[in-house]
Parts: C-alpha cells; sequence; structure tokens
C-alpha cells in the first residue's frame, strides 16, 4: 500500500472527512464498476457506489488495517448490490425510498452513451442471466482478480461454494453464449432468405 | 458419447495437469459439442477479460461529500427527534408510575380529599396574590397605573401578531419538511 494512501486510511480512522474524501477519489472507479455490473444500469450504479462510500465512512472503524482496503470496499459494495437485486425481484415501496432527496440532475453523456459498444451491451446481457450472488463471484473472479478465497470473504461464503457457484456461472455464461450465438445466426438466415422485391 | 469428466474440465479454472489436458485434447477432437462449449467458454472468458472498466460521471467524489453533509443532517434530526421522543416517554412512565402508586397506596376517598385540599389552597394563594397587588395599586398615583396599562395592552398585540405571522408561515411553508417525516 502507497504512503499517501497509509495516511489517509489512518486519517480516516480518526474521522477525516477530507483524507476520506481522497480515498472517495481514489476508489471512485472500482467501486463504480462493479455496481455497474452488478446493477446494469448508471444511475442505480452511482446511487450504489455512493451508498458503498457512506457505509465505509460510517464503518470505518470495523476495517481491519492488516487486510486490503480496496477489497473491503468492493466486498461493502458487492453485498449491498445483491441486496438491491434481491429488493428489485419483490418490489416493496420503501417509505426511505419515497422521500430520499433527489440527486442533482444529471445529463446523461452522450460521448459515453455512445461508447456503449455492441459488446459491452452483450457482456451486460449475459451478466444478467445469473443471480446476484453468482454474478458478484464472476465480476470479482474476472474484473478484479480476486482469488477463490478473497471471493469468499468478500461475499461471506465457504471456499467450496464459491468455486461451485463459480463453476457453475461459467457453464451458464457458455449456454446462454451459445443460445444468443445461436439466435443471432438464425436471424441472419431469416433476413437472407426474404424475398427481395 | 460419455462428456465426463471432459465437459468439466472445460471449465476449470485452473491449468490442468498435463495428463488430463492431454485427455481433454483427444476428446474435444471427436466430440463437436464439447468443441463448441469451450469455444463459448473462452469467448465469454475474453470478454469479461477485455471489457473496458465503467467510470461515473465526474464529481463523484464532491457529490459523495455533498451527500454526506445531507446524510449527517439527517442524522442529527433523527436523533433530536428521538431524545425528544423519549424524554416524553419518560414523563408519561413516571406519571403513570405516580398514578399508580397513588391508587394503590391510597383511597380513592383519601385521594379526592387531598385533591380537594390542594386546590383550595392554591386558589387561597391566587386571591391572596391579587390582593397584594390591588393594595400596591391603591398607593400608586393614577398615571403610572394607565402606562402600565398601555405597556400590557401593547405586549399583547405583538404577541398576537407574531402568533397570526407564524401561523402564517406555517401554513404557506408546511413545516415538517420531508426530511423530519424520514
Ligand atoms: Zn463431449
Amino acid at each position: 500500500m502507497s504512503n499517501p494512501e497509509t495516511e489517509w486510511l489512518q486519517r480516516s480512522l480518526q474521522g477525516d472527512e477530507e483524507a476520506f474524501a481522497s480515498l472517495v477519489e481514489r476508489y471512485q472507479n472500482p467501486v463504480f464498476n462493479l455496481c455497474y455490473r452488478m446493477l446494469g444500469d448508471e444511475f442505480e450504479a452511482e446511487d450504489a457506489a455512493q451508498e458503498t462510500f457512506w457505509r465505509a465512512y460510517q464503518h470505518i472503524q470495523r476495517y481491519d488495517p492488516q487486510r486490503s482496503f480496496a477489497t473491503w470496499l468492493l466486498s461493502i459494495a458487492a453485498h449491498y448490490c445483491i441486496d438491491q437485486q434481491r429488493k428489485r425481484r419483490a418490489p416493496i415501496l420503501a417509505i426511505d425510498d419515497l422521500l430520499e432527496e433527489t440527486l442533482p440532475d444529471q445529463a446523461p453523456d452522450p460521448e459515453r452513451s455512445a461508447s456503449q459498444t455492441e459488446e459491452q451491451m452483450a457482456m451486460r446481457k449475459l451478466l444478467q442471466t445469473l443471480n446476484a450472488q453468482d454474478r458478484s463471484a464472476i465480476i470479482l473472479r474476472y474484473w478484479y482478480d480476486f482469488s477463490e478465497d478473497e471471493i469468499a470473504r468478500a461475499l461471506n461464503l465457504s471456499a467450496s461454494a464459491v468455486k461451485s457457484r463459480l463453476f457453475r456461472s461459467r457453464q451458464a455464461l457458455a449456454r446462454q453464449y451459445m443460445a444468443d450465438a445461436a439466435r443471432a445466426a438464425g436471424k441472419e438466415r431469416k433476413q437472407d432468405e426474404s424475398p427481395a422485391f | 458419447m460419455n462428456h465426463q469428466p471432459f465437459n468439466s474440465w472445460l471449465y476449470e479454472d485452473t491449468p490442468l495437469p498435463a495428463a488430463q489436458a492431454e485427455e481433454l485434447k483427444q476428446h474435444l477432437q471427436i466430440c463437436p459439442d464439447c468443441r463448441q462449449q469451450q469455444e463459448a467458454w473462452l469467448n465469454v472468458r475474453h470478454m469479461l477479460r477485455i471489457a473496458e472498466a465503467a467510470r461515473p460521471q465526474p464529481g463523484f467524489s464532491s457529490r459523495w461529500q455533498a451527500g454526506l453533509e445531507a446524510r449527517r443532517l439527517r442524522q442529527q434530526r433523527r436523533q433530536v427527534r428521538i431524545t425528544i421522543l423519549a424524554l416524553a416517554g419518560a414523563v408519561l412512565l413516571v406519571l403513570l408510575g405516580l398514578l399508580i402508586y397513588f391508587a394503590l397506596t391510597s383511597s380513592f376517598a383519601d385521594l379526592f380529599a387531598s385533591m380537594i385540599g390542594t386546590s383550595t389552597q392554591v386558589a387561597v394563594g391566587l386571591v391572596q396574590i391579587g390582593e397584594f397587588f390591588q393594595s400596591l395599586l391603591r398607593f400608586l398615583p393614577p398615571g403610572v397605573m394607565t402606562a402600565v396599562w398601555f405597556i400590557f395592552a401593547s405586549w399583547i398585540c405583538i404577541l398576537c401578531l407574531a402568533w397570526v405571522l407564524s401561523v402564517w408561515r406555517i401554513s404557506r411553508k408546511g413545516v415538517p419538511s420531508h426530511e423530519e417525516l424520514h
């Protein structure tokens, strides 16, 4: 861990808000990316990433300085996103959500929307076929190079559970990929066969 | 055709031992099914590896700091509300306790009698205070009396005005803001 980060962490542990803001600045990208891959929506990802840092700030005393801060943060983010997905599946009108203040207006960035390549869309669709916990395991494994043990610690699962989840997810992703490819091929064939006037 | 254990090996994350790798290779040469799956998984893994990391809109950390301020305010208000509620609850409990205590330790007639006694004492006290002021006023010149009444009346007017103003403001703004209901 680099020196300024150690200092920010120490100052954050003593309640220094400025120091924590520096940590937010430093880790915003990996946290946001995880939330985005989990939730598949830019605005939901922003909310989830903000919430992740708020929770980390509130519970900074629970952070074990012997471990990686990034791992701790990503674990908070993953748990939060898994919970969000569960809530989304059973939508309950939470009074808290209704009364929550709206974020400052954010116009969608045309540049970024345009850069949503087809491949990224396909990636997102593939990931959405997994359940939240499997998805988070796959994301942590392939985007963040977490080992199976690290994933197990981050998601509060046993190492063997992570192993079987990852295995099942790889299989599911491959099957989905084949199904998508077959559907795309079928569509192309149909277009070719359609009579031209 | 028996696809196991080769099909499972396809999805292994760690490199296979040389002997197993050779067996898998041989199976893939004769099994289009497993070959197709392997190709699919390798494609997915490639997609996962090359996918660009998404980044938040600029200003993420300043938005976080602004949010922190708002959340802290909300927390403080919640704490104040909880304190007030706890205090009110404690007072109510004490009163209830006293009521029960009196109801258990003294008969209803005693309670009634002591209530009458206390209220009589209070009334007598009030009358005495009134008499005191009346006798005081008798010694003052009449001009002072008028001035005192004037000051008293204007204070009442100011208070009424302030009350009307605050009622008007509350009715316009709606006092319990949404954070307070939160
Ligand atoms: Zn096979």
